[in-house]
């Protein structure tokens, strides 16, 4: 690893302190052998990873609304009220979340209505309403059909 | 693909009929229909699933009747729908898969998955009359004869077509569909068959399954590690060929599939809007949404709390066991059982009757009655959903998603009833967090009584203070447990079933079945935890905790010392502690100060003994222990900082 003060480059594994100091080998802070700045060691401190943890930023809400690579598609989310959308893409999702949404019929290609964008989306599907958490929405593409 | 699995000719494994299908398409209302009265709701083994068993009485027929959790796809993502796809896929001697008449496209996905695994059905168009209420109509013979099974309309809640459904019980048959797989998928699937002729049976179908499911799928379905390590290896390559998941593209071909029968024997008319259906729209509509909300959990509090918790537990406590069959059990101890021990045992503090029986039948089951049936209404009607909806956003800051509203607002009911139903969250994380929420800052309504009673003599700051308290707590540690409880959190994905008004024999039939696990499961823990404490009561453990606890009570929270043994008993029933810090603070023995501290401690403090019970039985020990661990250290130290900073104020409440 490369020490984040002097730069000095080295191996943690080798480091001859964690043998002879009396912290012993289950020290989690690492020295600089050029410099003798510390880092913590996150693979051996569950402290340090549970504070990273709740240090880490908040969830995929405060994520930007990713932008539409194709200029003729819409992410769902942004769809009017009551507007009757085709299905395109979805956008990054996992098999799971892919399983769930087809096996409510969701799929490309299905026409939906948005009945509505808050408290949360919800789209109808035929006879099937299915609320939807808005960063799924966001995900869905859609095709607006041209209006007058 | 057509099927080819031997499952398809024999069928007779057991004479078994099973019941399958998509979440909210009225199972469980068909299920009702088919067997009656007798049914009972049991586990499945390893799980806390439950499967109701009942016997098939119709028509001359007697046979075991099976009724399954919701299903999506044999491609399951949650413990019930593992239940599920695990009792599809056994060997049963017919199976009726449930399909919604107005929403088929989503039933069909699952037809085509059952022909592919060799599985003979019964096809019910079920909630026909909702259908043709929206215009659609569904010709059956057409259908039946392009599946190439039985194929029946019915409505469950009034039994329309449940006759003809058990004379077609044994033409039960397996359909063949063609589906226009994409050729990678093709050939991937055949390799798959040819590679393990035992485990697929040869069939293409069943191999499909095991391309298209995960490695949890392979290894239930019992391949062994090196061939679904081959599998995997074959999912990936096909994957990349396709350029998405193998089960998305598996599952689009089927879309196109359904959608091209589908075109040809349904029919869509123009009809007017109904009105459940406005009213549906205005209890999730973001401003009307909440005052219906607050009328319904209004209704619901008063239901429950009032009724159940407040006049039916006072008069089944009071008059029937405290006038009648207490006194009676204590004649009857005094001339049977002169010893000491065995007389204490039966009718003492800690006595067999006069608590255990007492605490089991008359102050908890009116709760759970009352409970039960209003969670049954709620739940057929099709609001909790919605409810779900409203709430979204507030859940979100704590890490969890609408789908945890349900547990918690039943919480402000009953906390341990309110555990049980933490097996409707999809992850184990969140199943503990919720519970652990509840445990720690919901109040439950019997609590909630006396310490609105309670609180009022603190007046407006002392009302504003606990408010404040108590909720920031609840934000507070839920904000806290989403990023230290390992694991994802979960899509939010609900479907929104019609309103209905529910059927009074429905909410019957599963009242009555959730008051039978309670009976058997329930009460016999309140007779093994009242022994418990009785010998801790005989040992003297009982006053040497209270005499351990006393410093902590008198220095660190500055309340009197007779507070301890209210907080003891707080742990048997959470509403006693309050209640005996009532009675204290009657006396003129609290400031407004020391109350205020003791209501708060007490709403945070231990989730009771039937509590903590119930979080034994649905997570197990050690979450139960972590819960408790966490919960009495954290009211104490919550409790001592606000006696600290309100005397360091110098605020004076009351």
């Amino acid at each position: 690893m490369r020490c984040r003060l002097c730069g000095h480059t080295f191996d943690a594994a080798s480091l001859a302190c964690h043998g002879s100091c009396p912290l012993g080998a289950r020290c989690t802070l690492i020295c600089c052998p050029n410099c003798g700045y510390q880092v913590v060691d996150e693979s051996r401190s569950g402290v340090a990873r549970l504070l990273r943890r709740v240090l880490r930023a908040t969830d995929d809400q405060a994520a930007d609304p990713p932008e539409p690579r194709d200029r003729s598609t819409v992410p769902l989310s942004h769809v009017r009220e009551g507007a009757a959308v085709e299905v395109h893409r979805f956008e990054d999702m996992s098999t799971a979340r892919l399983s769930r949404l087809t096996g409510f019929g969701l799929a490309p290609g299905t026409v939906v209505t948005l009945r509505q964008r808050r408290p949360v989306p919800v789209v109808a599907i035929g006879e099937t309403e299915l609320a939807l958490s808005e960063d799924i929405a966001r995900r869905i593409h859609v095709h607006v059909p041209r209006e007058a | 693909m057509d099927c080819h699995g031997a499952r398809c000719e024999g069928g007779d494994g057991d004479r078994t009929v099973v019941l399958v299908g998509n979440a909210n398409v009225g199972k469980s209302a068909l299920f009702g229909r088919l067997t009656g009265r007798y049914t009972t709701v049991s586990n499945y083994p390893g799980t806390t699933v439950e499967v109701s068993s009942g016997t098939l009485a119709l028509n001359g027929h007697r046979r075991p009747v099976l009724d399954t959790p919701g299903l999506q796809s044999l491609l399951a993502l949650s413990d019930d729908e593992r239940v599920a796809r695990d009792v599809a896929l056994g060997d049963h001697a017919a199976t009726l898969l449930v399909a919604d008449a107005k929403n088929l496209r989503r039933g069909m996905l699952l037809a085509i998955e059952l022909g592919e695994v060799g599985t003979p059905f019964v096809l019910v168009l079920n909630m026909s009359d909702e259908a043709r209420e929206r215009g659609i109509d569904v010709d059956a013979r057409a259908l039946a004869a392009r599946l190439g099974a039985p194929v029946v309309p019915t409505v469950a809640t009034t039994g329309l077509g449940v006759r003809e459904l058990v004379d077609e019980l044994d033409h039960a048959a397996c359909p063949s569909l063609d589906v226009a797989y994409p050729p990678p998928i093709v050939e991937a699937a055949a390799r798959v068959a040819a590679m393990a002729p035992q485990a697929t049976a040869g069939s293409p179908g069943t191999a499909l399954l095991f391309l298209a499911g995960d490695r949890s799928v392979l290894t239930h379905l019992g391949v062994d590690d090196a061939l679904a390590d081959e599998i995997s290896k074959i999912r990936d390559e096909t994957a990349s060929a396709l350029g998405e998941p193998v089960a998305y593209a598996a599952r689009r071909a089927r879309l196109a599939a359904v959608d091209e029968i589908l075109a040809d024997v349904t029919s869509q008319a123009e009809t007017r809007p109904r009105p459940s259906e406005a009213l549906g729209r205005v209890t999730q509509h973001r401003l009307w949404g909440w005052p219906i909300m607050l009328a319904v959990l209004v209704a619901m509090y008063a239901f429950v709390g009032w009724l159940g918790a407040g006049v039916m537990v006072g008069w089944l406590e009071d008059v029937v066991f405290g006038r009648w069959i207490n006194p009676l059990a204590t004649r009857v101890a005094d001339v049977v059982a002169p010893f000491d021990v065995l007389h204490d045992f039966l009718v003492g503090e800690y006595g067999l009757v006069t608590m255990a029986l007492t605490y089991g039948f008359a102050i908890v089951l009116p709760i759970v009655v009352t409970f039960f049936l209003a969670f049954g209404v709620l739940e057929d009607s099709g609001y909790l959903s919605r409810l779900a909806v409203m709430l979204d956003r507030m859940f979100r800051v704590m890490g969890l998603n609408g789908r945890a509203v349900i547990p918690m607002v039943l919480g402000l009911g009953c906390d341990t009833m309110a555990t049980v139903t933490t097996r409707t969250l999809e992850t184990r994380r969140e199943r503990i967090q919720v519970t652990l929420l509840l445990a720690l800052a919901v109040p439950c309504s019997a609590q909630l009584g006396v310490i609105l009673g309670m609180i009022t003599k603190t007046g407006l700051m002392g009302i504003a203070i606990w408010t404040v308290v108590v909720l920031s707590t609840l934000l507070g540690v839920g904000w806290l447990a989403a990023r230290v409880l390992p694991g994802e959190r979960s899509d939010f994905i609900v479907e929104l079933p019609p309103l209905r008004v529910p059927s009074v024999r429905n909410v019957a039939v599963k009242t009555a079945a959730r008051l039978e696990w309670y009976l058997r499961e329930v009460v016999p823990v309140f007779v093994l935890g009242t022994a418990a404490l009785f010998v801790l009561d005989r040992v003297g453990a009982l006053e040497a905790i209270e005499r351990w606890f006393s410093p902590v009570v008198v220095g660190w929270l500055g309340l009197p010392a007779a507070a301890t043994g209210a907080f003891l008993i707080g742990f048997l029933r959470r509403d006693y502690g309050a209640a005996g810090l009532f009675a204290l603070a009657g006396a003129g023995a609290m400031s407004g100060r020391q109350m205020l501290v003791a209501i708060v401690v007490i709403t945070l403090f231990v989730p009771c003994i039937a509590n903590l019970m119930m979080i034994v039985k649905e997570h197990g020990r050690r979450v139960a222990f972590a819960v408790a661990a966490f919960v009495f250290p954290f009211a104490v130290i919550v409790g001592g900082a606000l006696n600290a900073v309100l005397s360091w104020l110098g605020i004076e409440v009351g």
